[in-house]
């Protein structure tokens, strides 16, 4: 294994325990597993009032700095407030630390102004992961806010010495919306620790998370995602009444979103008031339970950068129906790993469906497939050996 | 020695009395012997020029020219100007030299090069934002209240231009009133004043 002999500043605005969204658990499990593999890695992060100001997790040098705590005209003077403080905390570390090469790694622009400024006083390489754009996230960039959060991310790609992303069609994605050439981008994918996820057939007693669910003769097909339209929701409940005339099942719906009440009014157009359960936000726990009670995880999405929810269901060994877009297109392979099907195509959708909850005879084979995908391609350590390679050739270049 | 001077306005670009000031300041300087930068913004008219005084002029634009506020506006700009210093003293070096930041515009830049390059840092208010603001606490102004704080905070010395300012500074900020020092730019000796200031500072060791 190569020695890395340089330090690595990963800048972060959330990181557990403060979560926000999914950049906490990615910087958290890519700093401990870069530290196994004799990284030398400190995170520089918000506080919030539970955390500490100092902690050493695995090896990995954790500070936290305190957001700017007054009010502010809006979210964006807020984070680039606190950015100051990010900032005048890395100098520290950065000057306590002159003999080695150094990188700064920063994750989507709610660090960029640190770490452009880092960069630049410190003449040291800047690595940015983008786990979503501005363009992406508010599908165009309709106000004044959305463009300036735009910019922001153009500038930090720009002072970049490379970009990140989670899939090819980001990559894709991110030449086009900054007009970068696509050398700049590195794609290394999220990682999943299928540890997460108990075992099938262990377990299984009858207080158990199924039951909170389903009933016991009812086969359990699952959904998790924000519900918003992207996320295909619609094209799921359209399919789901073919579904039932077949097998006696039941559609369970994890997140929440402004279509919360249009879905709820449509199982009872089409319904099935009874056969649907949309349970909001669930803790972890309960939902990675959830995924391993699951019969089938469907990922009918009609945009989707990554596509966590197919990576976390093979890695609870649950089928995965998922349609052919994005991300998703790149995880899973059709009849391989999973069953793909056309976007927005209830009809098939709900065929693919039947097909699973049937036992249709190669779901055995793909779900053990699709869990040595997880096991092979997209562990943690692989995400850190990729990410590690990729800081030595940096500095080999610099 | 080497005297550099933060401001977000210097001729062409004239938004108020701040630029004129800066201006005089900088030439006269040179006048006394100073090696005298200005790091200033410029949509258009970028990177480094001598002026016919012997003032160099380093102009930068704004990396991000979409903002809802002066306030974002300010704080991605102060990359750029940070960006500007590092090669100035990567050029000339980092020794006798002195930062005077002007304004609360300047005051993230200011901060992060005294603390990474150990340079002392002199912090010029002209006018504060409760004066302009009426005493306002939206959140703008509390946020660029913040900002004169961290200033004052951070810098060796604050200069103004009133005893008025500096009474209203440290009742507002709790500044000692050893840290300010009152300089009337319309004191025929005021320019002796700055420069027997920086040589003060310039003589102690930071390092």
């Amino acid at each position: 294994m190569e020695t890395f002999p340089g330090k690595v500043i990963l800048l972060s605005w959330e990181f557990p325990p403060r979560i926000v969204g999914g950049i906490a658990s990615h910087v958290y499990e890519l700093s401990r597993n870069l530290s196994m593999l004799g990284v030398d890695v400190t995170v520089i992060t918000f506080s919030s009032p539970e955390t500490k100001k100092y902690e050493n997790i695995d090896g990995v040098e954790v500070f936290r700095v305190p957001p700017y705590d007054f009010p502010a005209p809006d979210f964006a003077s807020k984070i680039l407030m606190t950015n100051l403080n990010i900032k005048q905390k890395a100098i520290e570390v950065l000057k306590a630390n002159k003999d080695k090469p150094k990188i700064i790694h920063a994750h989507d622009w709610l660090v960029a102004i640190a770490a452009i400024s880092l960069k630049n006083l410190f003449k040291i390489p800047l690595v940015t992961t983008l786990h979503s754009t501005e363009y992406g996230r508010a599908n165009g960039l309709p106000s004044n806010y959305n463009k300036m959060i735009h910019q922001i991310e153009s500038w930090l790609v720009s002072e970049s010495l490379k970009v990140v992303c989670c899939s090819r069609y980001m990559s894709q994605s991110i030449c086009k919306e900054f007009g970068i050439e696509d050398s700049k981008v590195t794609v290394i994918c999220n990682g999943i620790n299928p540890q997460k996820f108990r075992k099938k057939g262990n377990n299984h007693n009858p207080g158990d998370v199924r039951s909170l669910f389903a009933d016991s003769d009812e086969k359990l097909v699952l959904f998790v995602g924000r519900l918003v339209s992207e996320k295909g929701l619609n094209v799921l409940l359209e399919a789901f009444p073919r579904v039932l005339q077949k097998v006696n099942a039941k559609l369970i719906v994890v997140g929440d979103g402004y279509l919360k009440e249009e879905i709820l009014k449509r199982a009872w157009s089409y319904g099935f008031p009874d056969k649907i359960y949309v349970t909001g936000f669930l803790d972890e726990k309960i939902l990675n339970q959830l995924y391993v009670a699951a019969d089938v995880c469907v990922v009918p999405s009609l945009y989707e950068p990554f596509g966590l929810v197919a990576l976390e269901a093979m890695a609870a060994k649950t089928p995965v129906i998922a349609s052919d877009v994005g991300g998703l297109s790149e995880i899973v392979e059709h009849g391989k790993t999973g069953i793909k099907v056309q976007p927005n195509n209830p009809t098939l959708l709900a065929d693919s469906i039947i097909d699973v909850l049937k036992g249709g005879k190669d779901i055995d084979r793909m779900v053990k497939n699709a869990y040595k995908k997880i096991v092979n391609e997209y562990s943690w350590r692989i995400v850190a050996e990729k990410t590690k390679n990729l800081y030595i050739d940096i500095l080999k270049c610099c | 020695m080497k005297v550099i001077l933060l401001s977000w306005e210097f001729p062409p670009r004239i938004v108020g009395e701040m630029a004129i000031y800066v201006n005089s300041l900088a030439s006269n300087l040179v006048k006394k012997g100073f090696n005298v930068y200005v790091v200033t913004y410029h949509d258009s008219l970028n990177g480094l020029s001598t002026c016919e005084d012997g003032v160099k002029v380093f102009r930068v634009n704004n990396p991000v020219d979409c903002h809802t506020n002066v306030l974002t506006w300010s704080l991605t700009l102060n990359g750029n100007f940070e960006k500007a210093v590092v090669e100035i003293l990567e050029k000339e070096g980092s020794n006798q030299t002195i930062i005077d930041a002007h304004e609360w515009l300047t005051v993230s830049a200011a901060v992060s090069i005294k603390k990474t390059f150990d340079i002392p840092l002199i912090f010029t208010i002209h006018s504060i934002e409760d004066y302009r603001s009426n005493y306002a606490e939206t959140p703008l102004s509390i946020t660029i209240k913040s900002l004169e704080w961290l200033g004052i905070y951070v810098a060796d010395k604050v200069i103004v231009r009133s005893e008025n300012l500096k009474k209203d500074l440290c009742n507002l900020y709790r500044v000692p009133k050893d840290k300010i020092t009152v300089v009337d730019w319309f004191n025929p000796s005021w320019i002796d004043n700055m420069v027997s200031l920086y040589k003060e500072f310039l003589s102690k060791n930071f390092s």
